[in-house]
């Protein structure tokens, strides 16, 4: 029944290093660390690492199976891909209406590129043109990211009803 | 039949904001959808035209052309601000007519409230006090006796002030209300008709002037009453309810015959392409033109009571009061006492300001645990300066701001003036010599005083 | 993270559909005068309260980052301010495309009114138009007058990087939540 997978973040393993960011803009630049061009490249992360007073985990997109952006999206650029909710840039008009929808605030805009469009809205792909899947739970040093997949959940779910009836 | 109030069914949104502010629960439907008024209840207070920003869209394809609209609402084909879904009938096109026909002789009287607003119409300061400029321009307009209602306000608190001392000398029906307010006289009449014998029995000032204006008036001017067509001019929407009352007719035909608001008086002056701002001032005509300072503060919310305490003092004690500025019954918002030394006399008062503060003061007299005298119940919020027919308020914030220089600019007006109490009005004194006799006299019984009638 | 353009929207929820924002919009952009007998025009305002079946709730200008109408405008009329998007009406044709190029039906073309005269063109005969939507009320320091104004508190001015920032750390609280053992 679940169509899309998503990366979640443990709190209790996150600490705070942004190594996700880092992975995830390397990932969407396709540039490499320690090179002259990745200077010029803005450091735009499709997840965002939020520290709070005690502790410190990365917020992305859940890939909603409802997806709100999409459904708020007046321009129909965000569309379901593979096991995610992709945003189709070229159609993006820059409106906020799926920032506004995202309840996590997992939706932002920026410019990329030098097309004529300024702004669009940008989120977590999964990595969908990286081979490897999503950099950040690869890179991440404490393994505190993982990527949850739909029949992953479903059979976790399953597993769960058996064991409550084993143990009621 | 025409209402005095009336919601467009077409433009309401069903949003119920009148539905908070009417102090009498006479608006009601379901949520989303055009509200209807229950005629049982309305007060016709105006208070509903006051808050609704429902307006016809240009062009608006939903409903009927504006043309047709402004007719069925009795505006002059002049008026260019939006049509709102709340609205009272107007009548300026009749006033045009009557103003511009020969063969009738044309009387106003313009309320005290009415100064304090007008202005704003013309883009002019909130409350800016414009009663000499208004003179003129109804005098522009072509009215042939421009008379005042501050004078017959004055005249009011000669015969309330005298019913109340007689109540309470000869304890008559107390607590006495006051009766110079036509949504709150409706309200008891059908909600409280057992306290009726507590409403004082003097007409309201407009209908005290609508009286004289076909009888003292057509006899000083020497026209025949039938000829003359007496005009109002009124902060308030229930006045044309009030002109309307069948028992209305002292002087022989309807006493007074059109009411228009202080905005169709604000229409009428544009339509006749009177440059208002730029009017030099004038003054009332005598012999029912001249006002005090008392007159002039029935306006706002305290001032009746204010009006008459000054006189009853005086008439009581003999002497003159300290401080004529009695603000303990001044700036009312909703229930104030307060106590009033007259003489050996410690009289009690309550000033209500809103309709929907009135019903518990009037459940005390019901149930015998009121102990106060004078009752003045106004029923817009802050009094007429804040009534249904005044300059309507864009802007709900500015609301509050626009009503305090109102009321400001009247105490001012007060102030300002050389004679500020009632029975120093030398007009009052001469109609009760040439005409009248005495105060609660013959001649006055016939004239301004009323009854009552159950309704609902 | 770069600030984007804030706008204005409704919560309708909160919207009782009165058009107090409606009035007040074309109030503060048009009227000098306090009360109602100081509007001269029809009522022209830059935020559409909408009713779709039980819901109201007022349409405005998003300020699009890649503003399409902006982008549409045959006579560069619609243009950015810092981060605003804004007509300038005097160099609007009446051309329609930025009417066709939003998608939310929050520009509209309404005539011109010089001192409470609608002006018509000499060779047509029918009325000037112009482009007519939401500009923030960029001129009055409090800000937009709708949101100052709505009885129902229903709308707001959206920042949109504050917003990203509100919603994750709420994000955090239920993340947290998640991984409770």
């Amino acid at each position: 029944m679940l169509d899309t997978a998503f990366v979640i973040g443990d709190p209790d393993l996150c600490i705070g290093c942004r190594t996700c960011e880092l992975a995830c803009v390397l990932a969407h630049t396709k540039k490499q660390l320690g090179t002259e061009e990745i200077k010029s490249v803005p450091f735009l992360p499709r997840l965002s690492v939020v520290k709070t007073e005690d502790i410190s985990v990365p917020i992305q997109c859940r890939q909603c199976e409802d997806a709100p952006c999409a459904e708020a999206c007046p321009e129909k650029a965000i569309v379901h891909r593979g096991q995610a909710i992709y945003v189709l840039a070229e159609k993006c008009v820059g409106c906020k209406n799926c920032l506004m929808a995202c309840p996590i605030g997992a939706v932002y805009l920026t410019r990329e590129g030098e097309g004529t469009c300024q702004k669009t809205a940008y989120k977590c792909d999964l990595c969908a043109e990286v081979a490897d899947g999503p950099q950040c739970v690869k890179k991440c040093p404490t393994k505190a990211l993982s990527v949850l997949l739909p029949e992953t959940i479903e059979a976790s779910i399953k597993d769960k009803r058996t064991n409550a009836v084993r143990n009621a | 039949m025409q209402y005095t109030i009336e919601i467009d069914q077409e433009l309401c949104t069903g949003c119920h904001r009148c539905t908070d502010v009417c102090p009498v629960g006479a608006i009601g439907g379901p949520e989303g959808m055009p509200v209807d008024i229950n005629y049982d209840k309305c007060c016709f207070c105006g208070q509903c035209v006051q808050i609704c920003s429902a307006y016809q869209e240009y062009k608006s394809d939903t409903s009927k052309p504006r043309e047709t609209k402004m007719q069925e609402r009795g505006l002059l084909a002049s008026v260019k601000e939006p049509l709102f879904a709340a609205h009272n009938m107007g009548h300026a096109q009749q006033v045009w007519q009557a103003i511009n026909n020969p063969d009738v002789v044309t009387m106003v009287q313009c309320a005290p409230a009415v100064r304090v607003g007008l202005a704003e119409d013309f883009g002019m300061e909130s409350g800016e006090l414009v009663a000499g400029k208004m003179i003129t321009a109804l005098r522009k307009l072509g009215f042939d006796k421009v008379y005042d209602t501050n004078f017959t306000a004055d005249l009011t608190i000669m015969e309330e002030g005298s019913e109340l001392i007689k109540r309470i000398q000869e304890n008559g029906t107390l607590p006495m209300f006051t009766s110079c307010c036509p949504a709150w006289v409706k309200y008891v009449e059908q909600e409280y008709f057992d306290l009726q014998a507590n409403l004082s029995t003097c007409k309201s000032p407009q209908q005290m002037a609508g009286a004289l204006f076909k009888t003292y008036g057509a006899q000083v001017e020497k026209v025949d009453p039938k000829k003359i067509v007496s005009v109002s001019v009124m902060p308030c929407t229930a006045k044309k309810f009030e002109a309307a009352r069948p028992e209305m007719k002292s002087s022989g035909s309807q006493d007074v015959d059109i009411v228009l608001t202080t905005r169709e008086l604000a229409n009428l002056i544009k339509y006749a392409g009177i440059d208002f701002k730029n009017l030099e001032p004038s003054q009332p005509d005598s012999v029912l033109g001249a006002y005090t300072g008392a007159g002039h503060i029935f306006g706002v919310t305290g001032g009746v009571m204010e009006a008459a305490l000054r006189t009853g003092y005086e008439l009581i004690t003999g002497k003159a009061l300290d401080d004529i500025n009695i603000l303990d019954v001044r700036y009312s918002e909703g229930v104030k006492r307060a106590t009033i030394q007259v003489g050996d006399l410690a009289i009690k008062t309550v000033v209500v300001a809103g309709l929907a503060n009135a019903a518990p003061i009037l459940e005390e007299v019901k149930n015998g645990t009121a102990d106060f005298h004078f009752v003045e119940v106004m029923a817009c919020p802050q009094g007429c300066i804040s009534g249904g027919g005044q300059p309507k308020v864009l802007l709900e914030n500015e609301r509050k701001a626009v009503y305090t220089s109102r009321r400001d600019s009247m105490y001012k007006h007060d102030e300002e003036l050389p004679l500020r109490k009632s029975h120093d009005n030398p007009e009052v004194a001469k109609l009760y010599k040439d005409f009248l006799g005495k105060p609660l006299g013959h001649k006055s019984h016939e004239l301004l005083h009323t009854h009552y009638v159950r309704r609902g | 993270m770069e600030k984007l353009s804030p706008f204005v929207v409704g919560d309708g929820e909160k919207c009782i559909g009165c058009k107090a924002c409606e009035v007040a919009c074309h109030v503060s952009h048009n009227v000098e005068g306090i009360t109602a007998g100081n509007i001269d025009t029809p009522v022209f305002p830059k935020l559409f309260v909408t009713r779709v079946e039980e819901v109201t709730m007022p349409v405005q200008c998003h300020h699009c980052e890649d503003a399409p109408c902006a982008q549409a405008c045959l006579e560069k009329a619609i243009y950015f301010e810092d981060d605003k998007v804004l007509i300038q009406t005097e160099k609007c044709k009446g051309c329609k495309d930025c009417l066709v190029a939003c998608p939310f039906g929050a520009v509209e073309l309404v005539p011109r009114f010089v001192k409470g005269k609608e002006v018509i063109q000499e060779n047509l005969g029918k009325p000037v138009l112009y482009g007519n939507k939401c500009d923030l009320c960029y001129t009055r320091e409090k800000g937009p007058i709708c949101v100052e104004t709505c009885p129902q508190q229903a709308l707001r001015l959206v920042e949109p990087h504050k917003e990203k920032k509100e919603k994750n750390k709420k994000a955090v609280a239920t993340i947290i939540g998640m991984f409770k053992k």
